[in-house]
């Protein structure tokens, strides 16, 4: 396939799209839904058509900044199933916006920045150059903020937009500094992942374990893990089909790309897979507790994804890449779904609150089965990809001997059994609510995607065989596996049991949930509450804002009040200066003046004096004075006599 | 020819030299004022002769005496019209009335 | 070539003070003052961006003997650097004067104004081009001239004068110690040639050497506000009227960076800048913070605006203080990328002035929907400033960090970056405040004229350039940072 790179154009093609589509939409903005959908479609398809370079890995070099960084991409398993994902879903996702916004008022902006998202994210997961998947993860930041503030009018948004950009920012630092240690400490000094895994043997270890919790850091911040998870329930003022995308199947995943594939680099440096384990662990139990008690639909969902995420770390932290990669994948699929599902609901229901909403299955059908099979997928109902993504995982950990992180993972799972299956039942069955008088189902923009994601959840774990083939060339002790041997190997694996654990008393937990509930509320009300308030971290992070606002405001008004105050010290004592002057002018300099002027005077007066008009007496004088110098002259030439 | 001439001719320039200074010196009339001043340029004339002679050298003594006879004719005019412009201004000729000049 | 190399130097700095000059004839016709000025500018601007890439090559200069008696030349020299840097100056001098077409009404426009300003640029022209110390010097204080003027004049707030003069003061006493400083190499080196000192100052005490380069930084640092030299920037700023705030802070910055650079890179061995390095770095990162959390306390748009760029000016500093190639070339860059990025947010803020009169934080609010243009400029500036991709400043910024990180001063560095969140967030948060949330106007609001609007277009469009294709602009930066001798 000679010139043809398509792993070039699943750049460039959106990043061209989102142009063509702003320029348009200044035009016709009627059209740009219709021309960006199509742009997605065609990127789609040329994303499908990596899959045979995906296993031999291809590159791609383009000059950049030269003598520094080149524009590489490298189309290796890794990173092309996640730009395949991007593509895929973000077609998906056009299209359904083309019911979603129907609507809705700035398409264009919407539509061009959707795209340059597609484009952003997959040359992010395409890129061979550190300093290039920087370029791309902070774009895909300003795309993220800019959709989220996207109904700019909403002061939550707006404040949604900021958190989301600031906490991201705070990552940031995590990886940059990560990026720029690894630069400077690897010799040669380069931005190239594949030549810094090379010569990683120049690396010193304390800066390779400086750069690899520092680039942890990042990661942690773009895949929302605890503490910095903090902006994605906030993002849920994005529109829902923005959430679906940005926040359930891509960006959110660049955390875990970042981490699978710095893994080889990292894996050594001690207390590094502890600590991305343990940040998986943490992140996916008090994600999901918080989910239990979300009452936002969008918010459940946003909670579910950071748990899910947590997963993934988990997943690498204990060494299964396959296992995070897979789930990644199954994930953005069953998460991508349920947030369409939802949005379809909200669309048609004009809220979000789950007390309020009920019986939506008898007014929007095909919206409750597709919502039914995103949950099966998302609490691991067999057969269903979430069951195999999530038991690879155990399989894993159980491998590695993460005996303790593994329990708390199943706990987590029938915590998510939980929040998923309560869910469906209270929204989507018993009787249709208020809200719901005038919903009916929607139109076929937004239902084909839906059905598309809903076959993807049942069937997207037979790629597991593309999967793990093109993961093979990363070692790690990845084999290429058929769906077959998946087949096997899970319910004969000890992990099956957890898995069927987890169920089990997630299904009990559901069924006596209101029982629990009482009971926790009677008993343990303040653990209750502690997880209500989600931990308090919006809290933290509202003091944090307020605090920082208050020290700007103080100290500019300190700062202010010292320059006026030494402004108004300089003028005093300026005038106190010029009045010293004054006084040493008038005294000193004005009274000797007038000293030497009356002396002056007095020897003039004096001198006037023998001044007189008297011609004779001044004859006398003359005379007097013409014999003196006579005599002076007589004497001084020694006389002429 | 030295001594007694000389001693001769030196008392006769101090006479009038004398002569010549007191008049200028005391009389309170301008007109008596400017005689007095001829009578001192006399004087003055007088000893550039005698000196001549003494030195033998009469050419150069003439010639001198020629220019300081002129330099006193000429300055004899403009002190008379002087006078006479003062006589007009202050209708008097008294040095007394004439203290204008007074520091 | 049509011009020959010596030509084009003359036409670079001539048509400003030309234009200047015919400014004074031209009272009657404030729009004719206009058009020549523009076009004087526009010259100049031209001129520049050939010699700078002519540059590349070699340096173009001609010299002239001026004060023969203790050696002092006059001569135009334009090499990588100082190219690089007046074609900035220029540029954004021209931008701005397109601005200022829409921006300063027809009472304010007197020709005197525009005459002004094109002394001022012509100023900061020459002051790059200048091959001698005293020449520098000269140009140097030159320029305070037009700039007081400017802001006495023209300036808005309840007492220009007096701000005017406090800018003239304080800038002044940083132009005499970097004469003293002038003076004393002058002495000691006997020669007032830029080339030669460096030679001639070779033998002296490292220890001396030490006290003339802080001089020589401290008056630097007077004109680029580092802290604590910093108090004339955030009343002349926001006091000046608008189109000079933009030459105030997105230009005449740059001439203190030049001037540190410039003299501190050629003239003194690499010991005696290693010594200074740490405090530099210092100084540098105590501006970045206190700008940014001034920046965060202010209520006026003009206000918010003028702190950031003591902030980055204390990123530029702390750039200049890695003395490594990255950090210097980052803190060339820097010269461009926040121009561009300052002007363009300078010229938002002008447009929410222009069109409804607010000039506090408080009075403005969802301003996006009549004023689209103008909040998309405002938030490609907002980002421009917080360094994010695909927007220039982002190129300049990792090689102002990579050079702390290459220095080896780990926890500085972290302290540089971590400031670049606040930078984010005070920005966005001026511009989120200003142009969306809820509409609180009580009038009708139309969008900025063409003119202003096609000067920031060309901004944001030059940002986007950069930041996507830096390659020819990293050449150029890098080949500047080389002919500082890196």
């Amino acid at each position: 396939m000679g010139g043809f790179m398509p792993y070039v154009w699943v750049i460039l093609l959106p990043l061209i799209g989102a142009v063509v589509v702003a320029i348009t939409g200044i035009f016709r903005e009627e059209v740009t839904g219709h021309l960006a959908a199509g742009f997605g479609i065609i990127n789609a398809g040329l994303a499908l058509s990596m899959i045979p370079f995906m296993k031999t890995g291809a590159t791609a070099r383009f000059p950049w900044l030269p003598g520094i960084s080149d524009f590489t991409v490298v189309a290796d398993g890794l990173g092309s199933f996640i730009a395949i994902t991007a593509a895929v879903l973000g077609s998906l996702i056009l299209i359904y916006s083309l019911g979603y916004m129907e609507h809705e008022h700035g398409k264009t902006r919407y539509y061009a920045l959707v795209l340059l998202f597609i484009g952003a994210m997959s040359g992010l997961v395409l890129s061979g150059s550190l300093l290039t998947l920087y370029f791309f993860w902070e774009t895909v930041g300003i795309c993220s903020f800019s959709l989220i503030g996207f109904h700019y009018e909403d002061p939550k948004a707006l404040k949604g937009a900021i958190k989301a950009f600031i906490t991201t920012r705070l990552g940031d630092v995590g990886l940059i500094t990560g990026i720029l240690v690894i630069y400077f400490a690897t010799t040669p000094h380069t931005f190239e992942i594949s030549a810094i895994m090379e010569n990683s043997s120049t690396i010193s270890p304390a800066a390779l374990s400086l750069a690899a919790f520092a680039m942890l850091l990042g990661a942690m911040g773009k895949s929302a893990q605890v503490p910095l998870h903090i902006w994605l329930p906030g993002a849920m003022e994005a529109p829902t089909s923005v959430s679906a995308l940005i926040h359930a199947a891509t960006m959110v995943n660049a955390g875990v790309y970042l981490v699978a594939r710095m893994y080889p680099l990292f894996q050594n440096v001690p207390g590094w897979t502890a600590a991305v384990t343990w940040v998986g662990v943490v992140t996916l139990l008090l994600a999901a507790l918080m989910a239990v008690t979300a009452k936002d639909i969008k918010r459940m969902l946003a909670f579910s994804t950071v748990s899910q995420l947590g997963y993934m770390f988990f997943a690498v932290g204990t060494g299964g890449i396959l296992a995070s990669q897979f789930h990644l994948v199954s994930h953005a699929i069953f998460k991508a779904l349920l947030f369409l599902a939802a949005g379809a609901l909200i669309h048609e229901a004009g809220t979000r609150d789950m007390d309020v909403l009920s019986g939506v299955s008898s007014k929007m059908p095909l919206t409750s089965a597709m919502y039914l099979i995103g949950v099966m997928g998302l609490s691991g109902i067999p057969l269903f990809s979430g069951f195999f993504s999530k038991d690879m995982i155990f399989s894993s950990a159980l491998q590695r001997g993460a005996y303790v992180p593994l329990v708390l993972a199943v706990l987590g799972a029938i915590l998510t059994f939980t929040y998923s299956w309560r869910s469906y039942f209270k929204v989507f069955r018993g009787k249709p609510s208020e809200v719901l008088s005038h919903a009916h189902e929607v139109g076929m923009a937004m239902r084909i995607p839906m059905v598309l994601l809903g076959i993807g959840t049942v069937t997207s774990w037979l790629t597991v065989g593309i999967q793990s083939e093109a993961l093979e060339v990363l070692g790690e002790g990845i084999h290429a596996v058929s769906p077959l041997y998946l087949l096997e190997e899970t319910f004969s694996s000890p992990a099956f049991l957890l898995s069927i654990t987890a169920l089990g008393f997630g299904t009990l937990f559901v069924i006596r949930y209101d029982q629990v509930f009482g009971w926790l509320e009677s008993r343990a009300w303040k653990a209750l509450s502690l997880v209500q308030r989600e931990f308090y971290f919006e809290d933290l992070y509202g003091r944090i804002l307020s605090l920082a606002h208050a020290v700007g405001k103080g100290f500019a008004a300190l700062i202010e009040g010292a320059i006026a105050g030494f402004s108004v010290l300089l003028g005093r004592t300026v005038a106190f200066l010029t009045r010293c002057t004054d006084a040493m002018d008038s005294r000193l300099i004005e009274g000797s003046g007038r000293k030497v002027g009356s002396t002056v005077i007095g020897s003039a007066k004096l001198v006037k004096r023998a001044q007189t008009g008297d011609l004779n007496g001044n004859l006398v004088r003359l005379l007097i004075g013409i014999s003196v110098i006579l005599a002076i002259v007589l004497v001084e030439t020694g006389g002429c006599l | 020819m030295a001594n007694p001439l000389f001693w001769v001719g030196g008392s006769a320039i101090a006479i009038v030299m004398g002569l010549g200074i007191y008049a200028l010196v005391s009389s309170r009339n301008l007109l008596k004022m400017l005689i007095g001043l001829n009578i001192l340029s006399k004087a003055a004339t007088l000893a550039l002769a005698i000196g001549a002679y003494n030195t033998n050298d009469t050419g150069v003594g003439q010639s001198l005496m020629i220019a300081v006879m002129m330099v006193e004719v000429v300055v004899t005019a403009v002190v008379l019209s002087l006078i006479v412009n003062v006589y007009r201004h202050y209708g008097s000729l008294d040095t007394g009335d004439l203290k204008r000049l007074s520091g | 070539m049509l011009v020959s190399d010596q030509a084009l130097l003359v036409l670079a700095l001539v048509p400003g003070f030309l234009a200047a000059f015919l400014c004074m004839f031209l009272k009657r016709s404030p729009g004719v003052a206009r058009w020549v000025t523009l076009v004087a500018l526009g010259i100049s601007a031209a001129c520049l961006g050939i010699l700078v890439v002519k540059a590349q090559s070699g340096t173009i200069s001609i010299v002239y003997p001026w004060i023969p008696i203790w050696n002092i030349t006059f001569g135009l020299k334009v090499d990588a650097f100082s190219g690089f840097v007046g074609a900035t100056v220029a540029l954004i001098g021209f931008i701005d004067l397109i601005y200022s077409f829409g921006y300063v009404g027809p009472e304010e426009a007197k020709s005197s104004f525009f005459g002004w300003m094109a002394l001022f640029v012509a100023a900061m022209i020459g002051v790059v081009m200048a091959t001698d110390l005293i020449q520098f010097y000269f140009l140097w204080e030159l320029m305070l001239i037009p700039s007081t003027a400017l802001i006495v004049h023209w300036g808005t707030g309840t007492n220009p004068e007096a701000t005017g003069f406090k800018y003239f003061i304080i800038t002044h006493v940083g132009a005499v110690m970097i004469l003293i400083s002038f003076l004393w190499m002058m002495i000691i080196a006997g020669t007032t040639d830029l080339g030669l000192l460096s030679e001639r100052l070779e033998t002296v005490a490292p220890g001396t050497l030490k006290a003339m380069a802080s001089l020589l930084a401290a008056g630097f640092g007077v004109k680029m506000a580092i802290v604590p030299f910093h108090v004339w920037l955030p009343d002349a700023h926001s006091e000046a009227p608008l189109p000079v705030s933009v030459m105030l802070s997105a230009v005449m910055m740059d001439m203190g960076i030049y001037g540190m650079l410039r003299f501190l890179f050629t003239i003194f061995p690499s010991e005696v800048l290693a010594s200074l390095s740490v405090p530099i770095m210092v100084f540098g990162v105590i501006s970045q913070w206190y700008g940014g959390i001034e920046a965060l306390g202010q209520t006026q748009m003009k206000r918010v605006a003028a702190y950031s760029t003591i902030s980055q000016m204390g990123y530029v500093l702390f750039g200049i203080g890695t003395m490594e190639f990255s950090g210097i070339s980052g803190a060339i860059f820097h010269i461009l990328n926040h121009g561009l990025a300052k002007a363009l947010l300078f010229m938002t803020i002008g447009c929410v002035i222009h069109m409804t009169g607010a000039h506090d934080l408080d009075e403005t609010g969802g301003l996006a929907k009549k004023m689209p243009a103008s909040a998309l400029f405002g938030i490609v500036a907002a980002f421009a400033l917080a360094g994010a991709p695909p927007l220039g400043a982002f190129q300049s910024e990792w090689r102002i960090f990579a050079g702390g990180f290459e220095a080896g001063r780990l926890a500085l560095t972290v302290i540089a970056v971590l400031c670049s969140v606040l930078t984010a967030y005070y920005v966005l948060r001026l511009i989120i405040k200003v142009f969306f949330g809820p509409w609180i106007h009580d009038k009708e609001v139309r969008e900025a004229p063409f003119s202003m609007l096609g000067a920031m277009a060309i901004l944001g469009l030059l940002s986007l350039v950069i930041g996507v294709f830096p390659g020819p602009f990293s050449n150029m930066i890098e080949s500047a940072a080389r002919v500082l001798g890196l």
